[in-house]
Formats: C-alpha cells, structure tokens, sequence
C-alpha cells in the first residue's frame, strides 16, 4: 500500500514531467520555422513499485526527449541535392555561354536584314548570320567579280567571321577560368562546412556523454551542415557510437573531432582538367556530384567539347578557303596568297594584305579581272558535304554543333524538373515526419496543461487527507 | 493512416507552387511579347537547327534575287546595246542595197562616209562599260575588249578583238549559273556565239563594213551586191539570234525571280509554324495561368492564415 507521501511524490514528478512536455511544446513551436528543424518528443514511461503484496503504478518518468526524423529520407535528401547543384551549376555556365554564342534567333530583324549587299559591315549575330554573309557576298561577287566595293564588304564580313571565331574561343577560355575560380571559392565553403561538422561532432559527443539522451538540437544543426555540403560535393557520412559522424568525400575521409581530417582545394591537372585534392594529403578526390561535380562536368566536357568542335570547324573552313584562294589571280595576276591566317579558332585573322588592299582576293582562275572561277569554288564550299563532319556542308555542320549544345542545355533543364519534383516530394515526406505542427503542438499544449492541473489537485487532495489525518491525533 | 501535414508543409507546397506559376507566365509573356516561342538553342533544339536552315537558305535566296537584279541590268544595257547595232547595220543593209550601179561615184562617196561613221559609232559601243565593267570583253572585264587600227586619215581599217569567249557565270540559284555578259567575238565555234563576230554565224560586222565603206569608195558596186550584202545578212542574222537569246533570258530571270519569292515565302511560313507563338493560344493560356496564380493566391492565404490559435481561449 503506497504510503501519502509516496503519493505526493508520484504528483510531485508528474508536475515536473507536464512543466519538461511544455517547455519542449514551446521548443517545437519556437522552431516551427526553424529550417532543418526536427520536432522533440518527451517520451515518458509509466513506472511502478513492488510492495510485498502488490505491483502498484508509481506515475511516470521521463525516459528521453526524442528527436523525430527519418535516417533513410536524410540520406535520399542529401543525394538529391547533390545531383540538383551539379545540375544547376553545370547549366548556369552553360546558360552563360549560350548567350556569349549570340546565336539567337530573332524572327522580326531577318526580314528587314536583307542581303549581303544590303547588311551593314561588320554585322552583329552569330557564326551562322556571318557564316550567310560570306557565301552571300561570294554570290554577290560573281555577277561582279573586280567590284572594289564588293571585295571590300567580303574582307570586312570575313574579319567579322574571324573575329566572331576569335570571340567564341575567347568566351569559351574566359568562362572555364572563371569555373576555375569559383570552383575554389566552392571547395573554401566547404572546408568551413567540414570545419562546423567537425566542431559540432566534438560538442555532440561532449554532451551526450555528460548527459543521457541526445544533443538534439546540434544533430540537426550537423545534419543542415552535411545537406550544405553534399551541395558542393557528393559524399558518405557513417554513424559513430559516441554520437559524431565521419563525412568521406570521394572515398576520403575529411572530418574529425574536433579538427577536420584534411581540407580540400581544386587545382588545374597537368592534363588541363579541374581537378580536386586534400591539402595536407595531397590525395586526388573524384567528386562526380554537387556543385563542384557539375563546375568540373562543364569545364572539361560540355565547354571544352564545344570549343574543340568550333576549334575543329573554324580549322577546316579556314583551310578550305586558303585551299580554294591560293590556286587563284588578284587584279594583278598576283597569286599564291592565304586569304585566312592562323592556325586554330584562337588566331583566326583575314591576311592583313587583303584587308589593306581588297584588290588581292584571289577570285580568278585565269588572271583575267572577269573570270570568277575561283569565287565560284569558293562558293560551292556552302553546299559540298564535309565526310569529316558526318557529310555535312560548313552552313550545316555549324548549326549540328549549336544543336547538340542546345541539347546538352535542354537536357540539363528536363533533368533539373525532374529532379526538383523528387527533392520537392522528399522534402514533403520529411516535413511530415520531422516538421512541427502548430496544431498537434496546441493540443499538446492543452494536454500537459490539463494534466498538470490534474496533479495539483491530486496534490491538493493529498494535502487535505494529510491534514484530516493530522487532525485525527489532536 | 494519412500523411502528416505540417506547419511547414503548407508554405512550402504554396511556395513552390507560386514559383512554378510565376515561372510558366514570364515564359508565356516572353512568347506574347517577342511573338516567338523559340529563341534560343536550348528552347528547342531540333527546331533551332530547322530554323538555322530555313534563315540561311532564306537569305541566300535574297542574295540570288540581288544577283538577278544586277542580271537584268546587264541584260538591259546587252539589250540596248544589240538593238542599237541591228539598227546601224540595217542602215548599211539600206546603203548596200541601194548602191547599185544607177548611182554616181559621188552618191557612193556619201554612202561610204555614212558607213564609216556607223563603223566609229559601232566600234564605240563595242567597248561600252556597265557598273564599271567593260561588257563585251568576256572575262577580261577591266579594259576595252575591241582595239581599233586607223590608217593615216583616221579611218578604222580593222578591229582587234583582246578579250576572250567566256564572261562570268553569275549565281541565280544553288545549282544554276546564268551568263550577264555577251562575249564581242567567238572564233573558237564553241560557247557562247560571239556579238561582233562569230564563226559559226559567218558574221563579222566591222570586218564587214570596213569591205562596204571601201567598196563604196571604190564605186565597186558589184563587190557590194556580191559580197556585202550577204555578208550583212548573216550579221543581222546573228544579231536577231542575241536579241533572242537576251529575251529568252530576262523570261528566265523573271521566272527564276517568281520562284525565289515563293520558296522565300514558303520558308518564311515553315519558318513561322515553327518559330511563332500562337498569340490568341498563348493569351488564354496566360490568362488560364493568371486565373491559376490568383486563386492559388486566395487558397494560401486563407488556409495559412487559420490555425487552432483560432479557436482557443
């Protein structure tokens, strides 16, 4: 038989468990905005007592304050971010390189552009509008093949051309060293992420060794910390017993207690890719996913393709047309001249002997001012199939390389769709599991209010039969 | 047991919701406002590349149409220039015919003046130039093509020819070279029958009329009737030939013309079909959007806005 005060203690705890249920209450809806908050549960478990005779219930105790969350929709989450930055990081280069080819297609300006003869020198657009400007004027050439006017139009579309080919390698160069640099500004944030990580591994494991449960609050701020970083760069985490967790980025471990492992940098391999390190190690990391993932993907794949096709196309095109160009006769009988110089997209010039004097295009076979032979040659090049370029003329084959760059953007935004519906859903299952409902939290709050009131009264009526059985001995 | 919904779970929902309205009506403005639904590579690749062809091809057939306009230049002045001569030389077909043997020494010396003076006019236009370009030359374009030899009184005694048989060929379309020029002299027999003179015609008209002004002179009137006088024929002949030709030509450049518009508008439909934005189908779709966004709108902030809070004292 539980004696008045044993009673009066049952009362005593239960008011101090009601006071812990909404205190955490309060807790959950001060956070219910927090980001990368998990909602706190006190668990309380009903305890007993043996007293000769019987197994009495002896009210309840507080076994622990439970952080609610779901390991499996962590993990799916941080992967899903990973692949959402090495997207989206990939596609804002690309997407800033589509504007630098300035080919946009603007139906209004083509029908008041008109032709060759009529376009401005040096018009603005695309490889492909001056790619038309110069066979245009080669058409135009042939119905007057020793115009001055006409060779002086097809220098300065031809410098333009060469100089749209000079624009686009340079925009190209430009862009991957400027994904050089910010891909050393994404590894500087993520060796202070692995800093944090490493730090709150020292302060979680300080706490829940000093006290039982769990630093519930510090895991979820790790956990925020780890969703960060897996933005930069895919990576494992594994579960320790004293409570820390150990981050490996590309097979690597990075992070300790209460100092990181090791940090990481990205530097330029000698074979010209980005590449990434630790710094004390010098270990070579891969990271396939995360912002750093898609800024290396950009760079080395999808730029250094386009700039090796424009680089191929503006080599070929450039040999063709001296190919054509030397076999012919200026105004002067003069023959033997290159109409392009240089050697790759990066140097591409028109011979600085036509540009000054336009009377040295080589558009006769003969050596007669009238004969347009070689402008016609030079002319065909429009049409004639390239076998080195799947069989297609220049015109063509210039518009598959924007095409397959085009496609490249494309894919990268039906990837990006998609795989923002699947971190939208993950995020809705775990705000389900994990999120504060201002709602349940009300009703909790009613709940350990009503039953902290109840235990006053228990301790009231308590006190009352104290008194009567004190009164009983006056 | 169903989903828990919880108080981050609505705005978030809302937010993106809103966000992916948002982005739906800048994208169906951007369409109304450039009338295009393409216009970058990236929007849509495959037809991008379509479009690239049809601008391309689009603006080569402007550039044809240009080089045919410059075609029927030549062509004009080939005209003006042939009728001028058929002309002159009519007017010595004329004189031959009528110098017989009823006309005195002095009549023939009046008509060999006037035959003379047809010589220096015809050997004039034998150098005409057009848009800076001698036009009778062939391919040698930047000097006069006929070269006269005068003897001690000034009068032509013969005409070299030092240009060529073989004038450009200007582009009027991918696969089709048409001829601007008319070559002055053909003495090969192939190509292009030559103006002033060609073999294959038998024609020869400064040579021609050099013989009937000196016949003329001579009061060699049977030299006239039996040499000149065929001789002029076959000249007139081949220059009905060239009117001919040239007529048959400008038929050609205003049919080719005709074509180069309809594939220009044909282009210019594909192109649209394409490229264009449905303008009536985008503004509903927008306005279907804006419907959307605004009860979106409503919805979030009715239900945001209500909470047990409410209802409990």
């Amino acid at each position: 038989m539980p004696t008045l005060f044993g009673s009066l203690n049952v009362s005593r705890q239960s008011l101090q468990n009601m006071q812990l249920g909404i205190s955490v209450t309060g807790h959950n809806m001060a956070n219910a905005a927090t980001e990368g908050y998990s909602r706190q549960r006190v668990v309380l478990q009903n305890d007993k007592q043996y007293d000769g005779t019987h197994v009495l219930g002896m009210g309840a105790r507080v076994e622990e304050i439970q952080r609610i969350h779901d390991v499996l929709i962590d993990r799916r989450i941080q992967n899903q971010k990973s692949d959402h930055s090495m997207l989206t990081a990939e596609k804002d280069v690309l997407d800033l390189m589509e504007a630098s080819l300035g080919q946009v297609l603007d139906r209004q300006s083509l029908s008041a552009e008109g032709t060759a003869a009529s376009r401005g020198v040096g018009a603005s657009g695309g490889l492909s509008e001056l790619l038309d400007e110069f066979f245009g004027t080669l058409s135009a050439l042939t119905a007057d093949p020793s115009s001055t006017a006409l060779r002086q139009q097809l220098m300065n579309v031809s410098e333009s051309l060469a100089v749209r080919f000079r624009t686009n390698d340079a925009a190209i160069r430009e862009l991957q060293s400027s994904v050089e640099e910010e891909a050393a500004l994404e590894a500087a944030n993520a060796n202070e992420l692995i800093a944090q990580i490493s730090r709150l591994n020292r302060e979680i494991a300080s706490d829940e060794t000093k006290a039982s449960g769990k630093s519930n609050d510090l895991r979820d701020r790790r956990q925020q910390n780890i969703e960060q970083l897996a933005e930069i760069a895919s990576l494992e985490t594994t579960n320790n017993d004293d409570g820390t967790v150990t981050v490996t980025i590309g097979g690597v471990v990075v992070t300790g207690v209460p100092e990181p492992a090791d940090t990481l940098e990205s530097y330029v391999t000698p074979e010209g890719t980005l590449g990434f390190r630790t710094v004390t190690g010098q270990q070579d990391i891969v990271i396939s996913s995360g912002r750093l993932g898609g800024l290396a993907h950009a760079r080395d794949v999808s730029l250094e393709g386009l700039r090796t096709d424009l680089d191929s196309f503006a080599v070929r095109f450039m040999n063709s047309v001296n190919d054509i160009h030397r076999s012919g006769f200026d105004l002067q009988g003069n023959t033997g001249k290159d109409f392009f110089t240089g050697t790759s997209a990066a140097d591409i010039a028109v011979n600085a002997e036509l540009l000054d004097n336009p009377s040295g295009f080589q558009g006769s076979a003969d050596g007669t001012s009238g004969n347009n032979d070689v402008i016609h040659q030079l002319f065909d090049l429009s049409k004639t199939r390239n076998p080195e370029m799947q069989n297609q003329n220049f015109v063509d084959g210039y518009a598959d390389i924007i095409g397959r760059f085009g496609q490249r953007i494309q894919g990268l935004n039906t990837a990006i769709g998609d795989n923002q519906a699947i971190g939208e859903m993950l995020t809705e299952k775990r705000n389900s599991v994990s999120g504060v409902s201002l709602d349940e939290e009300m009703t909790s709050l009613i709940q350990f209010q009503r039953a902290y009131q109840a235990s006053a009264r228990v301790i009231n009526t308590l006190d009352e039969m104290l008194q009567t059985a004190i009164s009983i001995g006056v | 047991m169903s989903i828990r919904v919880t108080s981050k779970t609505m705005p978030d929902l809302v937010r993106s919701q809103l966000n992916r309205l948002t982005a739906r009506q800048a994208g169906l403005q951007n369409q109304i406002s450039t009338g295009q639904k393409i216009q970058k590579p990236s929007d849509e690749p495959n037809s991008f590349v379509r479009l690239m062809d049809f601008q391309s091809e689009t603006r080569s057939l402007k550039q044809f149409e240009e080089n045919i306009q410059t075609l029927e230049q030549f062509s004009n002045t080939n005209y003006s220039v042939v009728d001028t001569v058929r002309k002159l030389v009519n007017r010595a077909q004329e004189m031959a015919t009528m110098a017989d043997d009823l006309k005195s020494p002095e009549e023939l010396g009046i008509y060999a003046t006037e035959v003379n003076e047809i010589i220096n006019q015809l050997y004039r236009l034998s150098n005409t130039e057009s848009m800076g370009q001698y036009i009778f030359g062939g391919s040698v374009t930047d000097s006069p093509p006929f070269e006269a030899v005068r003897d001690t009184d000034g009068r032509i005694t013969s005409v070299n020819y030092n240009g060529n048989e073989t004038p450009a060929d200007i582009l009027i379309a991918a696969e089709q070279k048409a001829k601007g020029l008319i070559p002055g002299s053909n003495t090969s027999g192939t190509g292009q029958f030559g103006l002033f003179s060609d073999v294959r015609a038998e024609s020869d008209i400064f040579k021609n009329l050099i013989n009937l002004r000196d016949y003329l002179r001579n009061g060699d009137h049977e030299m006239v009737r039996n040499d000149s006088i065929k001789a002029l024929r076959n000249d007139e002949s081949n220059l009905i030939y060239h009117i001919g030709a040239i007529g048959a030509e400008q038929g050609q450049m205003k049919s080719m013309a005709g074509l180069i518009n309809e594939k220009v508008t044909a282009l210019n439909s594909l192109s649209s079909k394409e490229a264009d934005a449905d303008i009536t189908e985008t503004i509903l779709l927008l306005n279907q959007n804006k419907v959307a966004y605004q009860a979106a709108l409503q919805a979030a902030g009715q239900i945001l806005n209500t909470s047990l809070l409410d209802y409990i004292r």
